[in-house]
């Protein structure tokens, strides 16, 4: 480990006061998801410095990003706006903060209008199928994220292999004939 | 200005890259997602993860020569750049300290009526990142469209 990774959280990062974070042991069971099951993520404004370090962090660095004059005058796009992957990334913040470590096979998404500085998004999933292919059960959700205006900025689909409880055969099932069957058989 | 169709086909050579603490938290700290799986190693390690993994958009972080693909290749004038679509699919977990290597290569190139814009260009790129040991992590397309003017 190096000695940055051995530095506590609030010494690596200025997590905003307040801000809280998903707190679990575990994530859900294949049978703990129903079809038709919703989960929300209601982000903050989304911010020139927020784009900033998003172009820092993933090296994107299109000037329809940063840079106000190209955005406007070249770009013709009226200013700055946010990267496509800032709505995915929230999008996986929703999928993440419930799955837990519950694996995704597939995540996708699809930027429907362009999202500007000062817009606030809210991410929403539905639990759209389950079914078992192979050895996985599998969960797909459908994604959207909408701004303040009620405007779908992102639609998309994700896909998570969820493990089922393991089998036991419950105690009021236990009757005598079953655990004479067992014995005998 | 339309693309360079002539684009389709052209890769970047494989890249080697080790990921680290430092880029995840990079990441988590500009989305405002801290969630103690990605950056918590005592909490991640009591998980099915057993340790830290990268947030799923981790794959956008990961771009070298993809600058030099775009301009120089499909001559893209970037400020006409508009970001489509993204598919994702996940092999094995990225964790810290990983040593991996990706790729980038134009996989469709063309030119298509959008509702919005009219005719633009436009291409996708795989991106491609796997381990020393020649494992797919994390494989990505991204739909990208060039507006005329």
């Amino acid at each position: 480990m190096s000695a940055y990774s051995s530095l506590e959280i609030s010494q690596r990062l200025a997590v905003p006061a307040g801000t809280t974070s998903p707190v679990s042991t575990e994530g859900p069971y294949f049978e703990d998801v129903t079809v038709g099951m919703t989960l929300e993520l209601q982000k903050p404004a989304i911010t020139r410095l927020q784009i900033a370090k998003f172009a820092g962090a993933s090296g994107d660095f299109n000037p329809s990003h940063v840079d106000e004059d190209i955005a406007r005058d070249i770009g013709g796009m009226g200013g700055v706006f946010a990267h496509g992957m800032i709505g995915m990334g929230f999008l996986g913040q929703l999928l993440t903060d419930f799955l837990w470590d519950r694996p995704l096979r597939m995540f996708s998404t699809r930027a429907v209008i362009i999202v500007r500085p000062g817009d606030t998004l809210t991410c929403r999933a539905k639990v759209s199928r389950k079914w078992v292919e192979d050895e996985d059960n599998l969960v797909e959700f459908e994604l959207e994220a909408l701004n303040q205006n009620k405007e779908v900025t992102h639609t998309g689909k994700a896909e998570a292999v969820l493990p089922h409880r393991p089998i036991a055969i419950k105690a009021d099932l236990k009757r005598p004939y079953l655990v004479q069957h067992r014995v005998i058989g | 200005m339309p693309i360079n169709l002539n684009a389709l086909g052209a890769e970047t050579p494989w890249s080697e890259v080790v990921v680290t603490q430092e880029r995840i938290d990079a990441l988590c700290s500009v989305l405002g997602d801290y969630n103690p799986l990605f950056l918590d190693a005592e909490q991640a390690a009591q998980s099915e993860n057993q340790g830290i993994v990268a947030p799923p958009t981790f794959i956008n972080c990961f771009r070298d020569f993809k600058t030099a693909l775009v301009l120089s290749e499909a001559e893209v004038d970037l400020p006409l750049l508009l970001h489509g679509e993204q598919v994702i699919r996940y092999y094995k977990p990225v964790r810290p300290g990983d040593r991996v290597l990706h790729k980038i290569k134009v996989i469709e190139a063309g030119r298509k009526k959008s509702k919005t814009y009219g005719e633009v260009s436009f291409f996708t790129v795989l991106i491609k990142m796997k381990n020393l040991a020649d494992e797919r992590l994390v494989e990505a397309t991204q739909l990208f469209f060039v507006r005329d003017k």
